[in-house]
């Protein structure tokens, strides 16, 4: 079995099959690049991913493993309406993996899932940060958030000029 | 981290995944949130919405084109709607506009600037002065546009204009084939009651050979004969008879039909061979069965959803024929939604559609039902349906209700395995018997969406065949708390309830809040629904071991 080291931000270095990598889209291009760069069609790929650390990039893998029977989604799938594709591709076991995260772990996990094209956890991990605005007023989201206003003058009253212009269909 | 910020949410890779799944009523709130927020939403903002802008104002709220205009040149970012980098409004619903041919520097000047990217416009009850006023706004200055909608607008034509239709090769030289436009919708009634068109059909329909969507509202028996329905497919014939028209029409739908009864047109509709995989028809009130079936029959090869409302008091379908069943084979149907008095056929049908997925029969909707919209398929049409409800009231309901009055016996050996969704609901529907529910569930076992209205013993077959229900909403509602739980008062015995749906996410009975779910699982746990039902919880530790050892 082909295998690829995936080195994290802090060192940790991860052996895994290049048939589980490739479902990283980040990862399956870095290692055709390698393969191409390479003369020993037989040598290690070795991938560093200078912004992920060794917890995230374990959980990553924990979930690609998971799912490494599932068909790949193309990156653009449900533009319009991604919520539907979030909600019927999620699963018992991927509640039960986000249910012990806290808040912070699961923004690391977007910006993981982002940087190595997983479209499926991205789709969950969103899709569990969104249940947390939804159905929110404005007030309620700054507050469950810690973020200011920062709207000067009658930006703000622009803005909500602005909702009121514009309608969905 | 990448792109990172002390507090995660402001992350723009975070946020812009985020804002690209969350609902626009929830967006319209996070814009308002903070400015790196508002920001992130614009990409989506600017791509998924309608900007309504009115030629004059006509309220405080409204979006003039003056001020449009003004706003996208400052370049204040906050206010400039058409500011690159986060694309530009491509979606416009144009309002009270006067088109005519005095040159408007201001129209000029947005047509200029926004008509080359415009790929969505809708034109509403706006005046055109002139033919050529039309023709050179609609026909020329958009050559993206995807989908056009003419909405209750008035021409200054007179009928007899309309009537003069130059001949077919004149008009096939002087349209336009290369028209993108693939969705289109007329409303030719306007608010003083009339309707009117600038030119004719011919004319028209030749600018638009590419069509996959045709919606037509409001096309009854009183408009005049140029502009009647019959007309329009006439013209669109005629096109693909002399004019090399090939009419590759996925979605066919007429609303607001009333007391029209498309026996003009079911001779045209074979004809017109459209590939239809979608048909809504409203059949007013005055289609006869024979007709209904007719236009069925165009499709039955190809269709794949059908709708059909019926916006009249009364349903001659029903009164001609109370047994009606539809009679022809629709095998590629998966989705049937009948709204209004269409709701009011009975379940007859279901013989001819073995691979049915999903089935509406509601004649109204109220408020529990729109809540519950977002767990069914199809909110958006249930949404349209409660929209079309503040318009007119359906009035004199007609006192047939679909469950009852079918005939089971004709669908002992009708099996669909594939029907996931049920949803029958009407304000005077009765409750079904458990005699009703142990039928539907030999015939749908694999249900997972159901509203219905129950009793204790409907409820019970309910909770014994229906084991991967995971939305249930019981309206009418005469089950009781025995019922819910499965006890009897003084008997040691456990019948099946709703604990035996393990599966639940969304779960109400007559107008009470839903059961919540639980925000980790999304699934409905046994101590919401013990909360629910307003009992301590059982004596022994869990229902289902208890339950599954008797069994």
């Amino acid at each position: 079995m082909a295998l690829v080291r995936v080195i994290s931000s802090d060192g940790a270095a991860f052996l895994v099959s290049q048939r589980l990598a490739k479902r990283s889209g980040k990862l399956k291009t870095e290692i055709e690049t390698f393969r191409k760069s390479s003369d020993n069609s037989e040598a290690q790929p070795e991938i560093r991913i200078v912004t992920i650390r060794a917890e995230i990039l374990r959980l990553v893998l924990q979930w690609l493993q998971q799912h490494q029977n599932d068909p790949v989604l193309p990156a653009n799938q449900n533009e319009q309406d991604g919520r539907g594709d979030a909600e019927m591709g999620q699963s018992q076991w991927d509640r039960d993996f986000l249910a012990p995260m806290d808040l912070g772990i699961v923004m690391e996990l977007i910006l993981a899932a982002n940087h190595l094209e997983v479209k499926g956890l991205l789709d969950i991990t969103c899709k569990l940060v969104e249940s947390k605005i939804t159905g929110r007023t404005v007030d309620e989201i700054r507050t469950a958030f810690k973020l200011k206003s920062d709207f000067k003058g009658n930006e703000e009253e622009q803005t909500r000029l602005e909702n009121r212009w514009c309608v969905e269909n | 981290m990448e792109e990172s910020n002390s507090n995660p949410m402001m992350n723009s890779v975070v946020l812009r995944n985020i804002f690209e799944m969350i609902p626009i009523s929830d967006l319209k709130s996070c814009r308002q949130v903070c400015k790196p927020w508002y920001e992130e939403s614009l990409t989506r903002w600017r791509r998924d919405m309608w900007l309504k802008l009115q030629e004059e104002n006509s309220s405080n709220d409204a979006l003039t084109l003056t001020n449009f205009l003004e706003l996208s040149k400052a370049n204040d970012s906050i206010s400039d709607p058409s500011s690159i980098e986060k694309g530009t409004f491509k979606k416009f619903k144009l309002q009270g506009w006067h088109f005519n041919s005095e040159n408007d520097e201001l129209k000029t000047r947005f047509l200029k600037t926004y008509g080359p990217v415009m790929t969505h416009l809708e034109i509403e009850q706006s005046v055109f002065d002139s033919r050529e006023d039309f023709e050179s706004v609609v026909f020329q200055s958009f050559p993206k546009l995807q989908s056009l909608s003419l909405n209750g607008n008035s021409y200054k034509v007179t009928e007899e204009q309309i009537k003069i239709v130059p001949p077919i090769n004149d008009v096939l030289s002087n349209a336009n084939k290369m028209s993108s436009v693939k969705d289109l919708q007329l409303n030719l009634w306007t608010h003083d009651g009339a309707a009117s068109f600038p030119l004719s059909y011919l004319e028209f329909f030749a600018n638009y050979p590419n069509l996959k969507n045709l919606k037509l509202c409001r096309f009854p028996w009183r408009i005049p004969n140029e502009l009647n329905l019959e007309n329009l497919l006439r013209a669109m014939l005629t096109l693909s008879k002399n004019g090399g028209y090939s009419w590759a029409l996925e979605n066919f739908a007429t609303f607001h039909m009333y007391g029209y009864s498309y026996s003009q047109v079911i001779s045209l509709l074979p004809q017109l061979q459209f590939p239809l995989i979608s048909l809504t028809l409203d059949i007013g009130c005055n289609t006869r069965p024979s007709d209904f079936k007719m236009i069925l029959k165009t499709y039955a090869n190809t269709l794949r959803k059908l709708v059909v409302y019926g916006s009249g008091h009364s349903l001659k379908l029903i009164e001609d024929n109370p047994d009606f069943r539809i009679g022809v084979q629709l095998k590629s149907l998966t989705e049937l939604r009948l709204f209004e008095t269409a709701a009011s056929l009975n379940l007859n049908f279901l013989q001819f559609m073995p691979n049915l997925r999903s089935l509406f029969l509601v004649k109204e909707i109220d408020s529990t039902m729109l809540n519950a919209a977002p767990f069914l398929s199809d909110p958006d049409l249930l949404r349209d349906l409660h929209n079309r409800q503040k318009e007119y009231d359906s009035g004199n309901p007609i006192a047939v209700y679909p469950i009852p009055n079918t005939d089971f016996s004709q669908l002992r050996n009708t099996v669909l395995p594939g029907m996931e969704e049920l949803v029958v609901f009407g304000k005077n529907n009765k409750v079904c018997t458990a005699k009703q529910i142990a039928a539907l569930s030999r015939m749908m076992p694999n249900l997972k969406r159901l509203r219905v209205g129950l009793e204790n013993d409907g409820f019970r077959v309910v909770c014994n065949a229906w084991k991967e229900l995971e939305v249930l909403i019981i309206q009418p509602c005469e089950v009781n708390n025995s019922g819910i739980t499965g006890t009897i008062p003084g008997l040691p015995i456990q019948l099946p309830n709703l604990y035996d749906l393990t599966r639940l996410r969304y779960f109400i009975k007559d107008t009470t809040a839903p059961v919540p779910p639980c925000t980790r699982c999304s699934r409905i746990t046994d101590e919401a629904l013990w909360q629910c039902t307003r009992r301590s919880p059982p004596p022994f530790p869990d229902v289902r071991d208890w339950y599954s050892e008797m069994f």
